[in-house]
């Protein structure tokens, strides 16, 4: 799913690298736990990734297609089809409500839009259908704005809205730092759940290694990244 | 298409959840607009209202002084003459053998704030109006006896009046005129139909009642001892020493600027013959450099109106870097970014535009019959013409000339945050 091979990233010419990455591998599928304290290059590395930031050299190839051959706009039609984020906090259009936040994706995307109508009929018929299935009310999210829900409803949500319209590829950056110890199993639980379900590739990005027992294959970012800031 | 309609939709959004600064926005736009516009159709229809007040006569004659002075006191009924000029004159021209008729005009006197002008019966039947339109009565006929009147449609309107009512006339201009010829009352013979003229606003009776009223006066007020009632004055020789101007008809257009030369040159008095439509075109001259001081007062508002939406657009810029970031996560391009501020932009101009012609139309509502009574500008309600539309596509425009500058911050600066902005 994801293949990087000599990968390096600076951020001008004469900056040290903050990349240098010989090879990296995500199989289809696979869920996999990346270890990186902030200021490792977790950042780069996730921009790179989505085609937002491009390396100085080295291939990036996500689900067989090499970021490099892109234009600017491809890389972002290609991150609309295949990625699905989920951050840290900040995930949600706030003045929108859950249900048109969770759509957001399928209206960037023709692929994940068809994806969707085909699982279950319509668009909306599928982003219900997941936010039932991240334990939240359909009926009750449509209604309000995204900024009136709690943090670990928010969470959810973008949950809901990474894996809608079915990528291949589901990206999350340290999704749980901003719930508390109760919330975060529970979210643990219905974010592994949902993934395996779409029969999307996880990479997770988290400093806290007690996270990382579940995941089939566990990656300290140093022990990958040759640049050691 | 989704894209583009899932933009739309997002910028509405977005607008709404700041409803607040941005109907402040909207506003301060639309009270520009309104202006740019009235300015505009104001300027306009000054000039239509002028230009249809006078059609068909071909000289005005009074005492000699500025040509615009007469046109105004004569036609528009603004300001005052500053010498009349002697019947015999006025006698000596009208048997001209190029002139067609004559209109005199006698000024001075007044009823309720409303001019009382003297004139004789060639008034009704030659004065014409707009596209060479004539007076009609509404009501009644032209005045026959020296005691007779014929109102201006606003004149009866406004004060009630119908045909056999008696009024009377004041002595000088002012409204709370007290020297009053109040031993000499008018009877109502006629009412004139509505013309958008300062006809309207006239009470029109005959030179000879003028002379009549004013028999046992002298300089100003009344002669002590001396008072003739109505039926003894009736058997005077009324006909007037002196009157204040007079319109000419020629039989040919062609001889006017020699008639004008010939009075011009008037040996036994100085007169003052103009052509109405070179008159009305100094006066758009003089009136020229204020309409272009207006203009440019209302441009520089409008370009107020479209900074204060500019700066409104540059704040919000740093509060919306996260959603500009979250959107891109979600496979947003940078021109997208750019394009809702653009669409943003539209919007709100847009609004402005239309709540500032709304707001024009209701001015205009409230205004028109006050302005038709009080300046004599009878300001038509009709649809916005070809130039109100470009003007307004013009504010549109701009608008959105406006807006590249935040559009284009927005492209660079979502190109450098990507997906993650530091904060």
């Amino acid at each position: 799913m994801i293949e990087l091979s000599d990968v390096r990233f600076r951020w001008h010419r004469d900056a040290p690298l903050v990349l240098d990455i010989p090879a990296f591998e995500v199989r289809a599928g696979e869920r996999v736990f990346l270890e990186g304290p902030s200021g490792s290059g977790k950042t780069t590395l996730l921009n790179i990734l989505g085609g937002v930031t491009v390396p100085e050299t080295g291939r990036v190839t996500v689900n067989g297609v090499r970021l490099g051959d892109l234009s600017g706009a491809g890389r972002d039609r290609f991150r609309a089809d295949h990625i699905g984020f989920v951050f840290q906090m900040f995930n949600l259009i706030p003045y929108l409500s859950p249900m048109d936040n969770v759509i957001l994706p399928c209206r960037f995307s023709q692929r994940r839009k068809a994806a969707a109508q085909q699982r279950s009929e319509s668009v909306k018929n599928e982003a219900r259908r997941l936010l039932r299935h991240m334990n939240l009310d359909a009926n009750m999210v449509a209604a309000r704005p995204a900024s009136a829900f709690s943090t670990g409803q928010q969470q959810r949500i973008a949950v809901a809205r990474a894996l809608i319209g079915a990528p291949p590829l589901v990206i999350a950056d340290e999704p749980t730092s901003a719930l508390d110890h109760a919330v975060r199993t529970t979210f643990m639980d219905l974010m592994f759940e949902e993934v395996t379900a779409a029969n999307a590739a996880l990479l997770f990005v988290s400093h806290d290694p007690s996270l990382a027992t579940r995941f089939d294959r566990q990656v300290t970012l140093a022990d990958i990244n040759g640049a050691t800031a | 298409m989704t894209t583009l309609a899932a933009i739309i939709n997002i910028s509405v959004c977005s607008l709404i959840n700041r409803r607040l600064t941005v109907f402040l926005t909207v506003f301060a736009i639309a009270l520009s607009v309104m202006l740019l516009l009235g300015v505009e159709k104001v300027r306009q229809d000054a000039k239509l209202s002028f230009a249809n007040t006078i059609s068909g006569t071909d000289l005005i004659v009074g005492a000699r002084s500025g040509s615009i002075q007469l046109l105004l006191y004569s036609v528009f009924r603004i300001g005052n003459a500053t010498n009349n000029i002697t019947w015999r004159s006025y006698q000596t021209i009208a048997a001209r053998k190029d002139v067609k008729w004559t209109i005199p005009i006698s000024l001075g006197d007044s009823h309720r704030g409303f001019r009382v002008m003297g004139t004789s019966e060639a008034y009704f039947k030659h004065y014409s109006y707009g596209q060479n339109r004539q007076l009609r009565f509404r009501d009644g006929k032209p005045f026959e006896d020296v005691f007779e009147t014929v109102l201006g449609a606003e004149v009866a309107r406004n004060l009630g009046y119908r045909i056999g009512d008696k009024i009377v006339i004041a002595h000088g201009l002012g409204t709370a005129g007290f020297a009053k010829h109040d031993d000499k009352p008018f009877t109502v013979s006629g009412i004139l139909e509505p013309t958008g003229t300062p006809v309207d606003r006239t009470v029109h009776v005959s030179v000879e009642g003028i002379t009549a009223i004013h028999v046992d006066w002298k300089g100003g007020s009344r002669v002590p001892g001396m008072s003739m009632d109505a039926e003894a004055v009736r058997k005077m020789d009324l006909t007037p020493r002196s009157i204040t101007a007079f319109m000419v008809g020629l039989n040919s257009r062609l001889s006017a600027f020699r008639a004008l030369r010939e009075i011009n040159n008037f040996r036994r008095e100085p007169l003052l013959a103009i052509l109405p439509g070179v008159a009305l075109q100094e006066l758009w001259g003089l009136m020229g450099t204020a309409e272009a001081a207006l203009g440019a007062v209302a441009i520089l508002v409008v370009a107020g109106g479209l900074l204060g939406m500019l700066t409104m657009m540059l704040a919000s810029l740093n509060e919306r870097r996260r959603e500009m970031a979250i959107l891109r996560a979600i496979g947003a391009q940078p021109i997208h970014i750019g394009a809702m501020f653009l669409i943003e932009a539209l919007f709100i101009t847009a609004l402005g535009c239309l709540l500032g012609l709304a707001l024009l139309y209701s001015a205009m509502i409230i205004l028109q019959p006050v302005v038709e009574t009080q300046l004599g500008l009878f300001i038509p309600i009709d649809m916005p013409r070809l130039r109100e539309w470009l003007i307004l596509g013009l504010v549109l425009a701009s608008g959105a000339l406006a807006s590249t500058i935040p559009a284009l911050l927005a492209y660079r600066r979502s190109l450098a945050d990507g997906m993650t902005v530091r904060i």
